[in-house]
């Protein structure tokens, strides 16, 4: 199987079915010509031209309900964020407009589109590009959030993306999209709403998804020297939410870490956790405990950053905690 | 057919408005949109449009009167037509309205105007008579009529079900309990707690709450339940430690396994020691055998100062102050307060100390400063009749007096039997710090000072 | 463009001269569009029109003229004044009214409320509550109908109110950079909520917001509902020949407050009293008597059509059910494949 970038799988998806598909584009700032911020769209101007593959000027709220409105007419567009950050300018047009139409139409306006861009901390871009939007967006009904960790499920996810009839935020990261994974060259789709099992164990569950499926693997790697299994579950969707594969582990492990880039107030991992204890109250032998980055806006010197973001070091000792070695 | 038309809704919070000024006259001719009158709102003086054509026959509400919302204010209809019977109806309600003893319109069993059935064809603001229409609402201000919202189909407010149904994994909102078969028991965390505190077998509990999870309520139950016939015999209880129990529990242990120690008795002579304590009682000194025991202690840690010492793993730390830990019974466990530089305080002062240690102890609120750092420990336990007893060292001090009772035993003295005060005590020694030697050098100054009181004070 | 190229303008459109029957019609739809909102207004004194009601009274020959000048295959985006508009592009008076009923046979099943109406099956593609937000769908729209060469125009409808938001010059900065098919009419009725336009802007022509962009503008007096057939019809003419958007401005006032709570006390004395001497239905009947010698029976009998027709709107609001509750959730995410 081909080891190919993420970068490469993203734009695998978005190529595979704009082929596929002629009502499928993309749009963006520096999409076209630039090849993209990331070289996510590298080479996708020239096979696709300047009608599918579109340069915006820098105006996020714009683009974003043009995209809207495109789909509202038939076409199912792919509205790349440079990064997610960017977003907030055009939350209105995400809530307001790109959840509710649907409902709102009583079902007479789909909403097939998908929003996408490089999500959460990089390394030393301050407090303005380092936002984790996540929560952001899985508070609201009507959106499809799904944050993938491995080129795989990056091509998969955004395949099913692309042809699923709402909108749907789909998480990247600056970090990730040079990490590198096997990708078949058939073609497969993997289904929004399916978390995946990265690591099986039977001590307790780490619950995570995204770039931090990463982080808690090495930790489980460390918490296995000290005899400690951890389940790692890649949820790959934080909404629709895979309830059942989350409350098996649970019922697997009945000890819980739940790790959520961003901050912790009001966060997916507050949500995830007050499920679990809705419904699997009986089936845990302890507190949950949540690992998020610290609750302060990111700074830029690199040992405040350090301290503020995720670490596979904050993944064990809540491990260690849960399990009672602490 | 004449009708009344009503005081409108014309804010969604109003409740009744205040007829300021009739802008038509009777017998005027209105239009759609035409205002007929103003009237006060909670949010502002709006204007009361009718949106039918048709004749003003008569103003029914006054300028200044407050009508409740959906009240008649006036009756429309065609020029010249009869309606005695509204002004009958009026009069009515109208009566009923000002009695004030009327039921709010919601509440009334039958049915108010303003919910009355209207035929929507004809004019729906406009409501045509109802025979003996019960008096609905005061004309001051009271509670709002029922909002005369269309009647809703049976199962309206039926809530939507959740419970049960599968989970769909397109629909983020769930209820209901993810089930595993197993063994496990099923109890809450406070049943649990509960169980352990009162010694109730979880195993023999039948769960009340949902899913047959065991609740409080379930082992409170059990718990006061009377003891089956057939066993007549009291049954032991667990009780629950607190935070100190524990803290204590797994100190002693530490200690007590890791720390080698041996234990050095003396049996002293306590005459000089019961002559002083008079002779401070006489002069209303308020000092204990344990005030002076501390500055003895004090005093001979001073003149044996390896003996104020601590193990420290590769090296011995030698205190530079006599810093004395005296221990105090509490309810839940024992805590021991220090007096700092006790050699250099007198035993007045020391006494003072000890008794203010030892009632903040009491009421908790001891800082940590004030019960750690100490460098030798005091246990007496004389007042409680207690001879003599060994303590276990309090770490990582390296020494600790056991105190017992001073008492008139038999004693030989110069050959002769007599009546004499003994007090015995015996020193837990660490003996990393403190070899058997040293110990009893320390003991031969303690002696010193308790034989000697009178060198207490010099 | 440069700023040395001249500043193209709007040609008249080549719709032919209306006659007495499209005149006719014309009227009875302002008439319809009326009288359905004064029953709307009735039933909303009666609570049975609850939330936000905001009425287009005085403005219906914006949204009438506009439609004679449409083909079915253009698609409308409003904003949340929008009863007449979504009349005007085909909504039913019976799936208007039953939507401010909240009434399951409502145009949006009872989810929407006044402030959202949709029916795709006249390209009636919404209401919109945020203002200036849905401005930018309708480039979007414009960008769908284009790419997949439908023939349609998307036309966007908004206040004076909308013109200061970011949404709408972003609209307006993509339209044209992408020459979509989009005809933006700013419909000035003289007030954003309270605020008169000259209270809250400098310029008091909306459509010169699209002079920054490059973009064909024009502002007209719309009281007449043939002069906004014709500058609509030569806008959207403008569009659908691939020249690119075009941004008007229809000068009209709102007989009501902003919506069934608002008194509307801040007008100018006499202001209202004025305006009304404009009222386009007055307009359009005298012209109807004037040219097309129409008779007095034959606009009482009109009349009484439309007076018919709104009454029948509310009685099947009325009588029709509520939504199920057991439909809730029906339409939160749509089943993929449908």
């Amino acid at each position: 199987m081909p080891l190919i970038q993420m970068r490469e799988a993203l734009r695998q998806a978005m190529s595979e079915e704009m082929r596929r598909d002629p009502n499928v584009f993309l749009m963006g700032e520096e999409v076209a010509y630039y090849d993209g911020a990331y070289k996510v769209s590298q080479g996708m101007l020239a096979e696709f031209g300047p009608d599918r593959v579109v340069d915006t000027p820098i105006s996020e709220n714009g683009f974003a309900g043009l995209g809207v409105g495109a789909a509202m007419a038939g076409m199912r567009p792919i509205i790349e964020f440079m990064t997610w950050n960017f977003s907030l300018v055009a939350y209105d047009q995400i809530i307001n407009s790109a959840a509710r139409i649907y409902q709102m139409s009583a079902g007479t306006y789909k909403m097939p589109m998908v929003f996408r861009g490089a999500n959460g901390h990089a390394e030393n871009l301050g407090s303005q590009h380092s936002t984790a939007v996540d929560s952001l967006y899985a508070h609201f009904p009507g959106l499809k959030v799904v944050s993938p960790s491995t080129p795989y499920d990056a091509k998969g996810l955004l395949k099913s993306a692309i042809r699923d009839d709402n909108p749907v935020i789909f998480l990247e990261s600056e970090l990730m999209y040079g990490f590198k994974g096997e990708v078949p060259e058939e073609e497969y789709l993997i289904p929004i709403g399916k978390a995946d099992i990265k690591r099986d164990g039977t001590d307790l569950v780490i619950v995570c998804w995204g770039k931090h499926v990463h982080t808690c693997l090495r930790a489980a790697e460390e918490l296995a020297k000290q005899g400690i299994s951890a389940l790692v579950l890649d949820l790959r969707t934080i909404r629709p939410l895979d309830h059942e594969a989350l409350f098996a582990a649970v019922a697997k492990t009945h000890r819980v870490v739940v790790v959520q880039e961003g901050f912790p107030y009001a966060g997916v991992g507050a949500e995830i956790i007050a499920r679990i204890q809705e419904s699997c109250f009986d089936l845990l032998d302890g507190p949950i405990v949540r690992v998020t980055n610290r609750d302060v806006p990111q700074p830029y010197a690199t040992n405040l950053e350090k301290l503020v973001i995720i670490t596979a070091e904050r993944v064990i000792d809540a491990a260690l905690t849960v399990v009672g070695r602490k | 057919m004449p009708s009344f038309f009503l005081m409108p809704q014309a804010t969604p919070t109003m409740t009744s408005g205040v007829l300021g000024r009739w802008v038509v006259a009777e017998g005027a001719a209105v239009s759609p949109q035409t205002v007929l009158a103003q009237v006060e709102t909670d949010k502002a003086t709006m204007d009361v449009e009718i949106f039918d054509k048709t004749v003003i026959l008569k103003l029914l509400a006054k300028e200044g009167d407050e009508v409740p919302a959906s009240f008649p204010i006036a009756i429309v209809g065609d020029a010249g037509e009869d309606i005695s019977g509204l002004l009958a109806d009026y009069a009515k309600m109208k009566a009923g309205a000002d009695a004030g003893a009327a039921p709010s319109a919601a509440a009334s069993p039958a049915a108010p105007v303003a919910a009355a059935p209207v035929p929507v064809a004809a004019a729906p603001v406009v409501v045509p008579p109802v025979a003996a229409t019960p008096a609905v609402a005061p004309v001051v201000a009271g509670p709002a009529p029922a909002p005369s919202v269309p009647s809703a189909p049976a199962g309206e407010v039926a809530p939507v079900q959740w419970m049960g149904k599968k989970l769909d994994p397109s629909v983020m909102e769930i209820r209901g309990r993810y089930t595993v078969a197993g063994p496990r028991i099923v109890a809450s965390p406070l049943a649990k707690a509960m169980a352990t505190d009162q010694g109730v077998d979880l195993r023999k509990v039948k769960g009340s709450g949902p899913g047959g999870r065991i609740v409080a309520e379930d082992v409170e139950k059990v718990a006061k339940a009377p003891a089956a016939p057939s066993s007549s015999r009291p049954v032991d209880s667990s009780v629950r430690v607190t935070q100190m129990r524990k803290t204590i529990a797994r100190r002693l242990t530490e200690v007590h396994q890791q720390v080698p120690v041996f234990y050095l008795t003396v049996s002293l002579d306590a005459a000089g020691l019961v002559a002083l304590k008079d002779q401070a009682g006489a002069r209303g000194s308020k000092i204990s055998y344990n005030d002076l025991v501390l500055k003895a202690v004090a005093r001979a840690l001073r003149d044996v100062p390896e003996c104020n010492a601590a193990w420290q793993g590769d090296s011995i730390l030698r205190r530079a102050t006599v810093d004395i830990g005296v221990a105090v019974a509490l309810p839940e466990g024992l805590i021991t307060p220090v007096v700092r530089d006790a050699d250099r305080k007198g035993v007045a002062e020391i006494a003072a100390e000890v008794r203010a240690l030892a009632a903040k102890a009491k009421e908790g609120k001891l800082l940590p400063e004030e019960y750690t750092g100490g460098s030798f420990t005091v246990s007496n336990l004389g007042m409680f009749g207690i001879e003599s007893f060994t303590a276990i060292l309090n770490p990582p001090e390296a020494g600790i007096l056991a105190v017992g009772g001073v008492e008139q035993v038999p004693v030989v003295e110069a050959g002769k039997l007599t009546v004499g005060w003994r007090m015995k005590a015996t020193m837990t020694c660490d003996h990393r710090v403190i070899d058997g030697a040293l110990g009893a050098r320390f003991l031969q100054a303690f002696r010193a000072y308790i034989e000697s009181p009178a060198l207490l004070v010099l | 463009m440069t700023s040395d190229q001249a500043e193209p303008t709007l040609p008249s459109s080549s719709l032919p001269p209306i006659k007495r029957d499209g005149l006719l019609a014309l009227f009875r739809q302002m008439l319809l569009i009326r009288r359905v909102e004064e029953l709307a207004a009735r039933a909303y004194t009666q609570r049975k029109i609850l939330g936000f009601c905001h009425l287009y009274i005085g403005q219906e020959s914006v949204a009438v003229g506009a439609a004679a000048a449409c083909i079915p295959e253009d698609h409308w985006v409003t904003g949340y004044r929008e009863h007449g508009q979504a009349m005007a592009k085909g909504v039913s008076a019976r799936a208007l009214m039953a939507e401010l009923y909240g009434k399951a046979t409502g145009a949006s099943h009872g989810l929407g409320g006044s402030m959202h109406i949709f029916d795709a099956s006249v390209n009636f593609m919404g209401g919109y509550g945020i203002v200036g937000a849905h401005v930018p769908l309708a480039a979007g729209v414009a960008w769908g109908l284009k790419q997949r060469k439908t023939g349609g125009v998307a036309v966007c409808f908004f206040g004076d109110g909308a013109a200061h938001q970011g949404a709408f010059f972003e609209a307006l900065c993509l339209a044209q950079l992408y020459s979509l098919p989009v005809v933006f009419i700013c419909e000035n009725n003289y007030y954003a909520m309270g605020t008169s336009i000259d209270r809250q802007s400098y310029l008091t022509d909306m459509s010169l917001r699209g002079r920054g962009v490059g973009m064909v503008h024009e502002q007209f007096q719309a009281f007449d509902v043939e002069v906004v057939r014709d500058r609509v019809g030569a806008a959207v003419e403008w569009a659908r020949s691939g020249k690119g958007p075009v941004i008007l401005e229809a000068v009209t006032y709102r007989f009501r407050g902003h919506s069934m709570s608002d008194p509307a006390k801040y007008r100018k004395e006499g202001e209202l009293e004025q305006k009304k001497l404009t009222d386009p239905l007055l307009i359009t009947e005298h012209r109807l008597r004037d040219t097309f010698a129409v008779t007095d029976a034959e606009l009482e009998a009109l009349r009484a059509g439309v007076d018919a027709e709104a009454e029948d709107a509310v009685q099947f609001a009325e009588e029709s059910p509520i939504p199920d509750p057991s439909r809730l959730y029906d339409y939160i995410y749509a089943p993929n494949g449908s």
